[in-house]
């Protein structure tokens, strides 16, 4: 696994012009794979979690100079990241004029369109389960499931009591575990 | 304990069927995806910085808008022929004017005598000046006598009582309500009478 400068140094670097791209680059390839996934489960095909990403670092790069500390960075791109996600969705919506039915419908026609999809595999009928869920109980799902994220750090990500987070969370298990078992 | 120990024993509780499957990444990213990915950030966040730079650069020096050709070539003649046919209307209107003007002359003589006849009490001294304008108004022959006032009478009379001819001048001319300033419009601007004689006027020459 490749050795990343800390976070501390980054910044340090980023606030100088002529590190400034430099650390930007190493920012990038140190967050990037986790910050994809985290977008990637959230929607699904790879060119709409391209142009989320984009969205993020562009943001990252226009506020990093202001970015104070009071949160770990990768709590703060987490932060960033989920927010996109949530507008990309949001702006799907508006446009199609779709429910939240729709929305869900879409993204399982989407997963069966990967090209590694494959009906009979139990991670596949994972991923059917998880876009059933509404938005925010998804992203509390995958923040949790996949990326075993503790409950105190997701509550700064998304701004939620811990307490809300775990009855959250608590009913997304359950509804998925029911979806995979009933189908 | 660790995370993921802890998140294990989580989902025992609540949904046991769901552990087998942690951890397993069904979807996929593009090969090489991850080793361009900052370099393709970097030349967005560059790219984007530069197009904004050149759209502000090119607002100040470039205006979409067009004029025809030559325009400026011949502005100032036609604004120079402009002035002169304006005086020439201007000129013809002034006529009009001085005949509206010379009959509020005669409403102002009218009740400047009866004034004078009432508050004085002097109805006999001036009996015949106000039996005149009685006779006047009685038989509508203003036209006629406008046509014996001296123009030289007229302007005098319009030297002195000029801001009451303006008045008349606006009541003889306007014939809709609607068209005259509100009201309120005279405590707001002391210009408002001036001001709609001059658009008065602006509207007659075109």
């Amino acid at each position: 696994m490749k050795e990343f400068p800390n976070d501390k140094e980054i910044l340090n670097s980023f606030n100088d012009p002529d590190t400034k791209e430099q650390a930007f680059t190493t920012l990038i390839k140190k967050y990037q794979e986790k910050t994809y996934w985290h977008i990637r489960r959230m929607v699904v095909d790879h060119d709409d979690a391209n142009d989320v990403m984009q969205n993020v670092f562009i943001k990252i790069w226009n506020h990093l100079g202001s970015f104070r500390e009071q949160s770990q960075l990768f709590t703060w791109i987490y932060r960033i990241a989920t927010n996109e996600c949530l507008s990309f969705i949001e702006k799907q919506k508006k446009r199609n004029a779709t429910s939240l039915n729709d929305v869900a419908q879409n993204l399982e026609n989407k997963i069966k369109a990967d090209k590694g999809f494959d009906a009979n595999k139990l991670e596949w009928k994972l991923q059917l389960a998880i876009q059933q869920l509404p938005e925010k109980q998804r992203i509390v799902f995958n923040l949790r499931y996949f990326d075993e994220m503790p409950y105190e750090e997701m509550s700064r990500v998304l701004e939620t009591s811990e307490g809300a987070l775990k009855a959250s969370y608590y009913h997304a298990a359950k509804k998925i575990e029911d979806f995979i078992l009933n189908h | 304990m660790k995370q993921s120990e802890t998140i294990t024993d989580e989902l025992l509780k609540i949904a046991p069927g769901l552990i087998e499957l942690q951890n397993k990444q069904v979807y996929s990213a593009p090969e090489g995806y991850f080793n361009s990915f900052s370099q393709f950030s970097l030349n967005k966040i560059n790219e984007s910085e530069n197009t904004s730079t050149i759209t502000l650069q090119q607002i100040s020096s470039k205006l979409p808008y067009t004029v025809p050709e030559d325009y400026f070539d011949s502005f100032a003649q036609k604004v120079i022929i402009k002035t002169k046919k304006a005086k020439i209307i201007k000129g013809q209107f002034g006529y009009k004017i001085i005949k509206y003007a010379a009959a509020a002359v005669v409403i102002g003589l009218i009740g400047f005598f009866a004034f004078n006849a009432l508050v004085a009490n002097k109805y006999n001294q001036d009996n015949k000046v106000f039996a005149d304008a009685q006779q006047i108004i009685k038989d509508n022959s203003f036209e006629q006598v406008l046509s014996d006032i001296p123009e030289s009478d007229i302007i005098s009379y319009l030297e002195s009582n000029g801001s009451d001819v303006n008045t008349a001048i606006v009541a003889t001319i306007v014939n809709k309500n609607e068209a005259l300033p509100e009201p309120d419009a005279y405590l707001f601007d002391d210009n408002t009478l001036d001001n709609f004689l001059a658009d008065y006027d602006t509207q007659l020459l075109n």
